[in-house]
């Protein structure tokens, strides 16, 4: 039934129709992530290969000076997660590494277990804030009472692979004009649920592979507070981090505006928890989409506003994260549209082709991602090739039907002022000084 | 015809013309019956000795007499008078003798009626102290002092105590403990635990080098642009301005506040946040955490009708002590060592059960309040259905007047019960027949268990009990 439907619908298709009927698909999609995956597979994959000398050297002057890396958690209610952590900080193949815990007003048992951590060694500095001041202000306090030549700025509740300290900190090395890198973040529970297993995938494809592209390009644009790494006398100099939700890729920005590039090692790897069911993850999700519109558009008006620290690459970044996040979510509200118009009675047809050609597009995604990882991919990670079906429906519908709501909460109402991590003192100055 | 007597001692001045004299070597062998009070002379040097001499006779006529104490001038320092009295020698004249006749009258009066004042001694320091206080009857205070190393004195009693005697806030606490006294809280105190000095020095320490050369500041968080720094950083002149975006601050709370204090070591440049507290004495130098120090609760004391009992028959007639010459009643103290050697045994055999019995017999201090040394009669009939009751294995003791535990070894809940049945019947005919007083019991059967925690469990009766108290009142 759908089959002959689809053979009708083929049979009359042309050139023109077929961009007419999936321009979605091939304007966007196609540019987007096969664009991105080409990029890998010509661009950066030969690139680590013939940097492989180099890459050598660099770690043999890294473990020859040694810096200090000092390891900063800021976060509130997280004490459980610390004594891992702290056990796989010890593990590490780098070994000059210090870890500052930044308390943020947790109301559970987290004082007592970083002290006794403290005490034990465990831990090198443990700050209390008895009053909650937001994650911003922790992660200033944390860098604040940090020594080390470099910062690596991790959530509490994930954990590095045995290597990750050192290949963070490589790229430093190599280029003194880097400022910033970023670390790849994984699902550490992708096989809790359905749920976590989809995240696993869409982590892949936006971090692994999305932001390696990005960082091949030049136009990175996020770094995740989950996993990222600084040096010490760039963060000084921007004073650290600021306030507000969105402040990962606040402080990217700030450095590509200081002139240091900001790149993504996809190599280095610090694996996270992820919500485990939908409800979880689509709360979470509502809070990251609406910051984004916030800061980009509202702070970071001078980008587009052509002034003293504008640089071509930092309007391009700016430009490709608002373009693809803002407009294509509206694009795709017009395509559907479009269709029920035009093509009413095509809508099944339509659906499955589409289905099909997503689909094709994420298998090779993963494919390319499997290459970009390859030798820290893991077997859970492998297997899942079986969830490439759902991903359509999960990254199609799902997350699209969240960040529109997000976007239209934030342009309405703001309010994320009213993010509940956000201490009411800051986020009232945050709103009356129109940040 | 009672009259007053001026003790003459090495080192002081001549009598006023209108006084009697008594030498101090001569007062133990003196008959003091028709002695009023004691005049001294507050300017000698020896005094203090002087009046620890009346004090520590064990003649109730000598030791619990008042005591005035003549000056010249009026003590600059105004050191609290250990004196019931003290005056200025320009106004003690023969006039102000008399008047001072009756207004001792009271304490006198209640010497007279002790049933011992045929001349029998007093030798136990506590009994003293409660007779002395009971005498006195009014609230003894503690005051804070640097001159003794313990910080605090009760002025008027310490007299009583020879300098190397059990400490005095020890006696009274004992004597609290037996419900002859009551408390009022005056304060809490530290106290080294090696030489019982409240001299103690708190000092915090770097944890890492255990220096004390730290310096300390407040960490400052700007809400606005999230900076956190440390105050000196902020401060510009008279005010505050953040290092980031160069505000200035103004309302603590509204645009800024302060999260924490930072410690920083001057010597090994450690940053922290929980800096070990060390407490040292001043006396003997005795260095240990504050933790490992004595915590010490200082009270106003009053004798409690119990105790104006004691006071006037002797702690020998108490109940607790005719049962302890009647049954063997052991110590709180070695109670305990049982209980925690049996609940040892019974969770290692897991064989058999033995039950802890608290009751609490809630008339039996007003037995004593009515019949005084009386009371004796019905103790030793009491006792005697203690003992009708209790087994040979069984441990008993008194936590104090009315409260008792007993250890029934290998005996049930149940059997326990019935015992405790047995032993609320013999006293409520004791005390209806004799006494017309109905008592109530508050009861407790408890199974001995591993780890039992015999002070817990105390709290808790007790604090039922307090409850109960106060509904039914
Ligand atoms: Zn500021
Ligand atoms: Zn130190």
């Amino acid at each position: 039934m759908l089959i002959d439907t689809a053979l009708d619908f083929i049979e009359q298709l042309t050139f023109w129709k077929v961009i007419a009927y999936f321009w979605p698909f091939f304007f966007i999609y196609i540019i987007r992530y096969v664009l991105a995956d080409i990029i890998i597979l010509v661009y950066h994959m030969p690139k680590r290969i013939r940097d492989k000398a180099l890459r050598t050297r660099a770690r043999a002057r890294l473990f020859k000076e040694k810096p200090l890396v000092s390891v900063i958690v800021p976060g509130k209610n997280e004490g459980r997660h610390i004594p891992k952590l702290a056990e796989s900080l010890q593990h590490q193949t780098y070994s000059n590494i210090e870890l500052v815990i930044v308390d943020d007003g947790s109301d559970d048992d987290t004082p007592n277990i970083c002290r006794k951590l403290e005490k034990e060694g465990k831990i090198n500095r443990f700050i209390r804030n008895n009053v909650r001041g937001g994650k911003a202000s922790a992660a200033n306090t944390a860098l604040r009472y940090s020594k080390g030549k470099y910062i690596v700025h991790i959530d509490a509740d994930s954990h590095l692979a045995h290597d990750t300290i050192e290949t963070i900190i490589l790229p430093f090395i190599l280029d003194a004009n880097i400022g910033a890198v970023g670390g790849d973040v994984r699902v550490a529970n992708t096989e809790a649920s359905l749920a976590t297993s989809l995240q696993a995938f869409e982590y892949l494809k936006s971090i692994t592979i999305g932001r390696t592209v990005s960082s091949n390009l030049g136009i990175l644009r996020i770094i995740a507070g989950a996993h990222g790494a600084f040096k010490r006398d760039v963060l000084e100099r921007i004073y650290g981090w600021d306030v507000g939700p969105g402040l990962d890729g606040d402080i990217t920005l700030k450095i590509r505006k200081l002139g240091y590039r900001v790149i993504h090692e996809p190599e280095a790897v610090c694996y996270t928890n992820v919500p485990i069911n939908f409800s979880k993850l689509a709360r979470q999700r509502f809070r990251w989409d609406r910051s984004m519109v916030r800061f980009r558009v509202r702070k970071h008006k001078d980008i587009f506003l052509p002034s003293k620290s504008f640089i071509a690459v930092n309007f391009i970044s700016s430009f490709e994260n608002i373009f693809f996040n803002l407009l294509l979510n509206l694009k795709w509200w017009i395509y559907i549209i479009q269709i029920i118009i035009f093509s009413a009675q095509w809508i099944p047809v339509i659906f499955f082709i589409n289905y099909l050609l997503y689909t094709m597009a994420n298998l090779l995604q993963f494919v390319v991602g499997c290459l970009v990882i390859k030798d820290k991919l893991t077997k859970t990670e492998l297997k899942l090739i079986a969830f490439i079906p759902l991903m359509p429906i999960y990254t199609g519908l799902f997350l699209r039907i969240v960040r529109t709501y997000a976007y239209l909460m934030e342009f309405i109402h703001k309010v994320s002022y009213h993010d509940p991590w956000t201490p009411w003192k800051v986020s009232k100055i945050a709103k009356k000084e129109k940040l | 015809m009672k009259q007053a007597y001026y003790i003459v001692s090495p080192g002081a001045t001549r009598a006023p013309q209108f006084m009697t004299t008594i030498e101090l070597n001569a007062l133990e062998s003196f008959d003091a019956s028709n002695v009023a009070y004691w005049v001294l002379d507050g300017d000698d040097e020896d005094l203090p000795n002087t009046q620890h001499t009346i004090r520590a006779s064990q003649n109730p006529l000598i030791y619990l007499r008042p005591i005035v104490s003549l000056v010249s001038d009026k003590p600059r320092n105004a050191a609290p008078s250990q004196s019931d009295r003290t005056l200025l020698k320009d106004e003690f004249d023969n006039e102000y003798a008399k008047k001072l006749l009756s207004s001792f009258h009271p304490i006198n009066h209640w010497i007279e009626n002790l049933p011992a004042a045929d001349g029998s001694t007093d030798r136990n320091i506590a009994l003293r102290v409660l007779r002395f206080m009971a005498s006195r009857s009014k609230e003894f205070s503690p005051i804070m002092t640097s001159s003794d190393p313990h910080g605090f004195l009760y002025p008027v009693l310490e007299p009583l105590f020879a300098i190397r005697d059990i400490g005095t806030i020890e006696t009274l606490q004992y004597l609290k403990g037996q419900r002859l006294l009551q408390g009022r809280f005056f304060k809490q105190a530290y106290f080294c635990s090696s030489c019982q000095s409240a001299f103690l020095n708190f000092e915090e320490q770097c944890p890492h080098c255990n220096s004390g050369n730290l310096k300390i500041d407040e960490l400052v968080h700007h809400f606005k642009c999230a900076y956190t720094g440390e105050l000196s950083e902020f401060q510009i002149g008279n005010h505050l301005s953040c290092p980031k975006c160069e505000q200035q601050l103004r309302h603590i709370g509204v645009d800024y506040d302060k999260p924490s204090i930072i410690y920083h070591c001057n010597d090994c440049t450690h940053v922290f946040q929980d800096p070990e507290v060390i407490c040292s004495c001043y006396n003997c130098g005795h260095t240990t955490s504050p933790e490992d120090q004595i915590n010490r609760t200082i009270e106003h004391y009053n004798v409690t009708s119990l105790g104006q009992n004691a006071a006037v028959y002797g702690m020998e007639s108490l109940f607790s002590n005719i049962l302890s010459t009647d049954l063997k009643l052991t110590s709180e103290a070695v109670f305990k060592e049982y209980l925690k050697l049996e609940s040892a045994r019974i969770s290692r055999y897991k064989l058999s059960t033995t039950s802890l019995v608290l009751v609490n017999i809630n008339e039996l201090d007003e037995i004593y309040i009515k019949l005084g040394d009386k009371a004796k009669d019905v103790f030793h009939e009491l006792s005697a259905v203690f003992k009708s009751i209790l087994r040979t294995s069984d441990v008993i003791t008194a936590i104090n007047e009315t409260l008792f535990l007993i250890l029934m070894t290998e005996t049930s809940a149940n059997n326990a019960e019935r015992a405790l049945e047995r032993l609320q019947q013999g006293v409520t005919e004791l005390m209806k027949s004799n006494l017309d007083i109905t008592p109530a019991f508050d009861t407790h059967i408890e199974q001995i268990a591993a780890n039992m925690d015999v002070t817990a469990l105390l709290d808790t009766f007790l604090h039922e009990k307090s409850h109960v108290d106060r509904h039914s009142t």
